[in-house]
């Protein structure tokens, strides 16, 4: 495959080609209620090519991996009729690498028979199933994905990356017959079958959940002291920090570019932000994004302060600065742009009766439903709530959806915790079409004052 | 695609191969500039058989049809029971689905994503214009043991344009487009679209917490109206977390409101001749003048509800087993006005264009609380600016019950959703400060 790809993206008229061919096989499989809904294996083989040539950019993928050289040609067609018209990218210089890389397992799906992975979460759909009248349904999906990615790039870089991404989600499904509520448990990891396993409490504690929930009410809408907890912190940190930090939203833009000043302080000296894509581990872990550029830990705000932020080699060669290594490609089908990997909060000092005390009225928000952002305002949706009153947790409550300005928020976050926490879930990141994206947050519990929460 | 089910005939009871080829030609402007011009062509292939009483699957890409047969059967032992037969052959309704008018070169597609951007960017000298316009061209073949061999093509078109405008730590981000089977003056529109909401939005006005009149343009009412066919989808109602399940013939809402999904209309961008079952392709009417008169049924959930399906066995991108899913979906609201006269009848409200986050929620509570992502306020008929930091809880329940004010009588498509603008009388709007 090496020589055959190196050929093939070598001595043609283009100031930059690139080659990325990828081959994997998906298992996935699917309960809803008592039946095993689907059972799916699917074989994906396709690749792309993209050329640069006068600073622009022409792509094309394709399944049909023949009449490579005609592809090669096509998409420095496409690419030439960009650059006659004015376009001006162009390409930060990265390290020549050659490597192969292999997925260092702990347990390799591959290995567990099709019969024992339904037999496993047939046992969690029974807990749900069995656990009491008020449970009326269940929903539980996983995959895993194996993946060989060849890459090749004009510049003689040439990877085989071998990639693992496995999830799933696993809900239980209450009713009171005028509401439906949900309690659920999610996991995923790129190294490890075994994050499946040993599930059974946390089922129990989701099916719990879910019809506690039936009985809470909505909580009313307002301004509140609100302690998220490390579930809704990582998501903050994505929605509400990660995407702006993307240099693709940036680059071109000069009047944002002097809001995201590195050095502008954002936050308490007690705030960390960094995205690493070293994470082993994390569905967000990554050796190699799909440039061919080897990955880092990139600080993102220290000590409330901005400074770095996530580049493509296109981003970085505009802004004068260095590839992070953050061009992703959800696969074959389309090209990198700039994404997250494993975006954390580092932890602060804080316990959480720190947090909770002084708390006159404020909410507890817990477990991400998922979130949004729109660069200057985020939101997100809890699993549940707790009322805090007098320092105290209180009643539970439900519809937990919060909103806020990403920098007014950045600076309102006054209390960071010392639980930092590791967590996966079956979600992925959607941007320009790209989703779901395996990316990975982690984070502490965190206080943040004066967040808008919806409702009546 | 014959040897293949042939062959899977041998070894299962039934067999069904579904194919789908795809190529599209996107032509992307970024930030004022051409950024690239591609290229991408798919095809897709599922397996589907019945072996033993038991339901067997497997997808690949490509030619690589081979090994369907074996890892379907492998699959069968764990498969959920069928005991359906698949639909033979049957006549296939007559549906318009691609006009000559979007078979557009490469040279068209630049012009009017230039021509797009080179008009928004009159409004301002700083803002950031993007676009995209493509052409795609599907074909979807399907062929069962049972004597159903159905094939058709479509073509669609998308113009999408963006404009971006920072100024300090104010963003305004706007989007328009529509997708089609027939192309008239969308581009013309998407730019006026533009136009208008970047000088509707180039100032922010405070606004404080409490119930408004609210106004939801079309490409907003999406939020609003996803809980109601959440509860339609017959995978909800056939597991019994939709509230709907024992409603069939209750009216639940306005007589005013009906709400079909129709597969059937000229060029729309889901309409199709089958679904992803063979099922033809219908016109469904989910609640009709207030009462809930259908499910949106596939299948197999029709036949757990003893019910007929709907056509509406959709697959997704990488040719899933067929769920339920909506194709277009039409609003009727009973009384209207024209539009200029529902915003000009506004003494104080806000009219809103987008919701952030909206989505999030359990869509079986019926409660919708989202950032307002794109809204104006409305002071005596007349849009004074952006409002900002704010979110807007509706339980559509209710709103479909006992808040409708009125709707426009223009309709709009919103991607694969035609409706109206629709005015709420009541509505929730929580504030900072």
């Amino acid at each position: 495959m090496k020589d055959k790809l190196q050929a093939l993206v070598s001595n043609k008229a283009a100031d930059y080609l690139e080659i990325r061919i990828e081959e994997s096989a998906v298992t996935s499989l699917r309960f809803r209620g008592p039946i095993l809904e689907a059972v799916n294996t699917s074989l994906q083989y396709g690749g792309c090519i993209r050329a640069l040539v006068n600073g622009g950019w022409g792509f094309i993928t394709f399944n049909d991996v023949n009449d490579l050289d005609k592809k090669v040609a096509q998409a420095i067609h496409q690419a030439k009729l960009v650059g006659a018209a004015g376009a001006d990218s162009k390409l930060a210089p990265v390290p020549v690498v050659e490597d192969v890389v292999h997925v260092p397992f702990l347990e390799d799906p591959r290995q567990v028979s099709l019969a024992e992975k339904v037999e496993l979460f047939d046992s969690y759909n029974d807990i749900i199933l069995s656990y009491g009248k008020q449970i009326v349904s269940s929903s539980i999906n996983y995959f895993d994905k194996y993946s060989k990615i060849y890459f090749a790039n004009s510049e003689g870089t040439y990877i085989l990356q071998h990639k693992l991404d496995l999830a799933g989600n696993i809900a239980a499904m209450a009713s009171d017959g005028s509401t439906t509520q949900m309690g659920r448990v999610g996991f995923g990891s790129s190294i490890d079958f075994g994050v499946a396993r040993n599930l059974d409490a946390k089922v129990r504690e989701a099916c719990g959940k879910a019809i506690n929930l039936l009985a809470a009410p909505s909580v009313r809408g307002g301004e509140y002291t609100v302690i998220v907890d490390p579930d809704l912190a990582g998501i903050f940190a994505h929605e509400a920090f990660g995407h702006l930090s993307e240099s693709d939203f940036v680059y071109e833009n000069p009047q944002l570019q002097a809001v995201m000043k590195l050095g502008t302080k954002f936050g308490g000296d007690f705030l960390n932000i960094y995205d690493s894509g070293l994470t082993a581990g994390a569905r967000g872990y990554l050796k190699y994004d799909d440039e061919g550029v080897a990955t880092e830990k990139t600080d993102l705000i220290k000590e409330g302060v901005l400074v770095g932020r996530l580049h493509t080699r296109e981003t970085a060669a505009k802004m004068g600065e260095r590839p992070t290594g953050n061009a992703r490609a959800l696969d074959y089908s389309f090209a990198p742009i700039c994404r997250m990997r494993t975006t954390c909060i580092a932890p602060g000092e804080a316990s959480l009766e720190d947090m909770l005390a002084g708390v006159k009225l404020g909410l507890y928000a817990k477990g991400s439903y998922g979130g949004e952002t729109n660069g200057e305002m985020f939101t997100f949706s809890a699993d549940e709530g707790y009322m805090i009153r007098d320092g105290k947790l209180a009643e539970l409550v439900r519809d937990v959806n919060l909103t806020g300005n990403v920098f007014t928020t950045l600076g309102n976050i006054d209390m960071v915790g010392k639980d930092f926490t590791t967590r996966e879930s079956a979600g992925g990141c959607g941007k320009g079409g790209q989703v779901p994206l395996p990316t990975s947050e982690w984070a502490p519990h965190m206080r943040i004052q004066n967040v808008l929460i919806g409702g009546k | 695609m014959k040897d293949l089910i042939a062959k899977a005939k041998n070894q299962a009871q039934q067999a069904e191969l579904y194919q789908i080829t795809v190529t599209e030609t996107p032509v992307r402007y970024e930030n004022n500039k051409l950024k690239s011009v591609d290229a991408s062509s798919r095809q897709i292939n599922a397996l589907r058989i019945v072996k033993d009483g038991k339901l067997g699957f497997a997808t690949s890409t490509g030619d690589n049809l081979h090994p369907l047969l074996d890892m379907a059967m492998t699959n069968a032992q764990y498969g959920r029971d069928w005991d359906l037969p698949l639909p033979g052959a049957a006549p296939l309704p007559q549906v318009e689905l691609t006009h000559p008018s979007t078979e557009l070169d490469l040279d068209t597609q630049v012009e009017m994503g230039d021509k797009l951007v080179r008009q928004v960017r009159e409004c301002h000298p700083d803002l950031l214009a993007s676009a995209r316009v493509s052409t795609r061209q599907t074909t979807t073949r399907l062929l069962n043991s049972q004597g159903f061999a159905g094939e058709y093509s479509k073509r669609t078109f998308t113009i999408l344009g963006s404009i971006e405008l920072t100024e300090g730590k104010n963003f305004l981000s706007l989007y328009s487009g529509y997708m089609s089977g027939k192309l008239e003056d969308q581009l013309d529109k998407t730019i006026a679209d533009l136009v208008k909401k970047f000088e509707h939005g180039r100032n922010n006005v405070p606004v404080k917490s409490g119930k408004y009149t609210v106004i939801f343009s079309p490409s907003g009412l999406g939020d609003i109206v996803n809980p109601l066919l959440a509860c339609a989808n017959g995978l909800a109602v056939e597991k019994g977390f939709s509230p709907w399940k024992d409603k069939l013939g209750e009216k639940l809402f306005s007589e005013q409101v009906s709400l079909y999904d129709d597969a059937t209309i000229p060029f729309a961008p889901v309409s199709c001749l089958f679904d992803g079952e063979g099922i033809p392709a219908q016109s469904t009417a989910i609640i009709d003048k207030g009462v809930v008169n259908s499910f949106i049924l596939n299948m197999v959930t029709a036949k757990a509800l003893g019910l007929e399906s709907t056509g509406n066995g959709f697959r997704g991108s990488n040719g899933e087993l067929s769920a339920p899913d909506n194709s277009n979906v039409v609003l009727d609201i009973a009384e209207t006005q024209p539009l200029e006269e529902m915003l000009s009848s506004v003494e104080q409200g806000i009219i809103i264009h987008s919701l952030m986050g909206a989505w999030a929620g359990n869509p079986y509570g019926g409660q919708v609380n989202g950032n307002i992502d794109l809204g104006f306020l409305i002071e005596d008929g007349r849009i004074k600016g952006r409002i900002k930091d704010c979110m807007v809880s509706v339980n559509v329940f209710e709103a479909f019950n006992n808040q409708i004010l009125g709707a426009s009588t223009e309709k709009e498509w919103a991607w694969n959703m035609l409706a109206p603008h629709l005015m709420l009388r009541d509505i929730a709007i929580n504030a900072k400060g």
